[in-house]
């Protein structure tokens, strides 16, 4: 016996017959903005993929993963040519242009996220100036990477052990590193430091001076707490601190006297040491820097900082003196300059605001896009949407 | 000679010169593709654009499946478009059907995940006022509009109940009006998917209405 079709039922014809109001014209205008602004949010909120693990239908997903390896696991996936289980991670572009060298093939990085760069491992990356890339490692480890930085990506076979490298010659780069399962590490490795996390949130810069080839490695603190080792000495930075190889005494923002035994005499405020016996906790629980045989109380950077100083005060001056141009080409020199200085943000702020004030409102949409993408909680971040969205911030 | 020309009093306001025609001009509209690209380049200045371009739809297809303006549509209107935005991000948008035809389907997504939290709160019948339904239908039979519009609160209220993936192509098909080969396209599933869910989700709702029928009935039986 045959099963008939069922025909569509008449009270859903009717419904379907009904009119709708038309008047959609007629929201306010304070509902666009809303909703726009919940639209901008979303957009810059949201992770470009969400966890599988997340996910309700997980085995689903697992078999269809499963399936998709059988299939790449004779050839190779998209343009880089990486094999998919060599893998290690995936590079974007934000902004401005980046590059990878993937098996020695110079790529360009993708800016839309369905199409992002697979990296095998030993892959470099090179971000230009004024560029940002986002790079997303296998074990959900995120990074950005910001301007003018050039990184390698971790071992294979160090992954496969549970420890991650990431090798960061120059450069400045933000990484948040979620719970990580038992024996798995991450860590950035720089020419004199190697920063080990285990779940926090943190940058590491590596610059070089004029006058030396010495690199010089900063660490700033997000969220958790860094122990920074050299020889027989440890320094604690809690969130919201910041060490520098070369200056450790005067970076960390919260400090006590100690004795500096490089020296042989009493350091000036600076990071606290760690009793030996209390060393294993800290190890355990959260971030060990091991700052190499570089010396930290070497020179000096109150050249860096007067330097910082003195380009943000040149630029503030300009601006009022009504010269927005150079103010403005003084901004970006700063935030191209010191990325990660106590500055920054002020810089990005006073940049678009003094762009706004010059009439460059596509330049200043791009400078608060910019700051926006690196302070999206800033304490000018709705200033900053108003400008960047071409709307006043909902009240 | 010429009598001075009279002035309509509607001329005699100033008005506002409109300020785009000075300042800009009006930018080139975005095709689909290009819109979705500066979504996912995380262009914030897209999210304008997109309202402009999928206002209209989602503010029909809401106000066709739940009823029309108040201060929740505004809020599902919101819901609507931010799940547009993190489907786009987040690059799960297939591209195989137009951008409204899709925003049209997410906006029927969330009307139904509305109407089932309704129908959780058990305020289906409650909460959803007569006023709440499509108002002024064609005919002006008040009686008769009255029983439509409580018919289309009981179908509402099935179709909150059946599973949702029928439910959902039972009123893409049969109240939105989208051919079986756009929903397989809006879903990102088969014809034969779509064609499969669409009878039997009539089916379960003929079977609902029937059984409904047959209780109302029984129960005006003496």
């Amino acid at each position: 016996m045959s099963r008939r079709r069922p025909k569509r039922p008449e009270i859903l014809a009717r419904w379907s017959r009904l009119p709708v109001p038309v008047d959609w014209s007629a929201m306010p205008d304070a509902t666009r903005t809303r909703v726009v602004d919940a639209m901008a949010s979303a957009m810059l909120a949201t992770r470009e993929k969400r966890s599988i693990w997340n996910r309700p239908s997980l085995r689903w997903g697992l078999a269809a993963a499963a399936a998709v390896a059988l299939v790449v696991a004779g050839g190779w996936v998209r343009r880089s040519g990486v094999p998919a289980e060599a893998v290690v991670g995936r590079l974007y572009m934000q902004s401005g242009t980046s590059h990878a060298i993937v098996s020695g093939r110079e790529l360009p990085a993708p800016s839309p996220v369905s199409s992002a760069l697979p990296l095998a491992s030993h892959s470099r990356v090179a971000t230009d100036r004024a560029s940002t890339s986002r790079l997303q490692l296998v074990s959900g480890v995120e990074i950005v990477v910001g301007p003018e930085t050039r990184l390698a990506l971790p071992d294979t076979k160090q992954a496969g052990q549970g420890r991650e490298e990431l090798v960061l010659e120059l450069g400045l780069v933000r990484v948040q590193v979620p719970k990580l399962p038992r024996g798995h590490s991450f860590s950035v490795r720089t020419p004199n430091a190697l920063v080990s996390v285990h779940g926090t949130a943190f940058s590491v810069e590596v610059t070089k001076s004029g006058q030396s080839d010495d690199p010089r490695t900063k660490v700033a603190v997000t969220d958790g707490v860094v122990t920074v080792r050299h020889g027989d000495l440890e320094v604690l930075l809690d969130a919201g601190a910041e060490w520098t190889s070369s200056v450790a005494n005067a970076s960390a923002t919260r400090s006590e006297p100690s004795t500096d035994p490089a020296r042989g005499s009493p350091a000036s405020p600076g990071p606290r040491p760690i009793p030996r016996a209390s060393r294993e906790a800290v190890k355990a629980g959260s971030v060990v820097i091991d700052a190499g045989s570089k010396d930290l109380g070497g020179k000096l950077g109150p050249t860096d900082l007067a330097n910082q100083n003195q380009l943000f005060s040149d630029a503030m001056n300009a601006r009022d003196h009504g010269d927005r141009a150079r103010a403005g080409a003084l901004l970006e020199e700063f935030v191209r300059r010191y990325p990660s200085s106590p500055l920054t943000q002020d810089a990005y702020v006073a940049r678009f605001r003094v762009l706004t004030q010059a009439g460059d409102h596509a330049g200043a949409a791009l400078a608060a896009r910019s700051y926006l993408a690196l302070y999206g909680n800033g304490f000018a971040a709705e200033e900053a949407r108003a400008v960047a969205f071409g709307f006043a911030p909902s009240p | 000679m010429n009598s001075p020309k009279r002035i309509q009093k509607r001329d005699r306001w100033l008005r506002l010169a409109p300020r785009s025609v000075v300042s800009a001009p009006p930018a080139e509209p975005l095709d689909d593709d290009a819109l979705i690209e500066a979504v996912l380049r995380r262009d914030v200045r897209a999210a304008g654009a997109l309202y402009d371009r999928l206002i209209s739809v989602i503010h029909s297809t809401l106000c066709r499946l739940l009823g029309r303006r108040d201060r929740e549509h505004e809020d599902l209107v919101q819901a609507t478009f931010e799940q547009i935005v993190i489907t786009l991000v987040r690059g799960r948008f297939a591209r195989n059907c137009r951008l409204s035809t899709w925003a049209s389907s997410v906006a029927a997504h969330v009307a139904f995940n509305a109407l089932r939290a309704r129908r959780r709160a058990r305020r289906v019948f409650d909460a959803i006022e007569l006023g709440d339904v499509p108002d002024r239908p064609a005919v002006g039979d008040a009686e008769r509009d009255a029983s439509v519009r409580q018919e289309i609160l009981a179908v509402q209220g099935h179709l909150a109940a059946m599973n949702p993936k029928k439910a959902m192509v039972v009123v893409l098909h049969d109240v939105l009006g989208h051919e079986l080969a756009e929903i397989s396209s809006m879903l990102g599933i088969s014809l034969s998917a779509a064609q499969s869910r669409l009878v039997r989700g009539r089916r379960d709702l003929l079977g609902r209405l029937g059984e409904a029928a047959h209780g109302a009935e029984k129960g005006s039986t003496p």
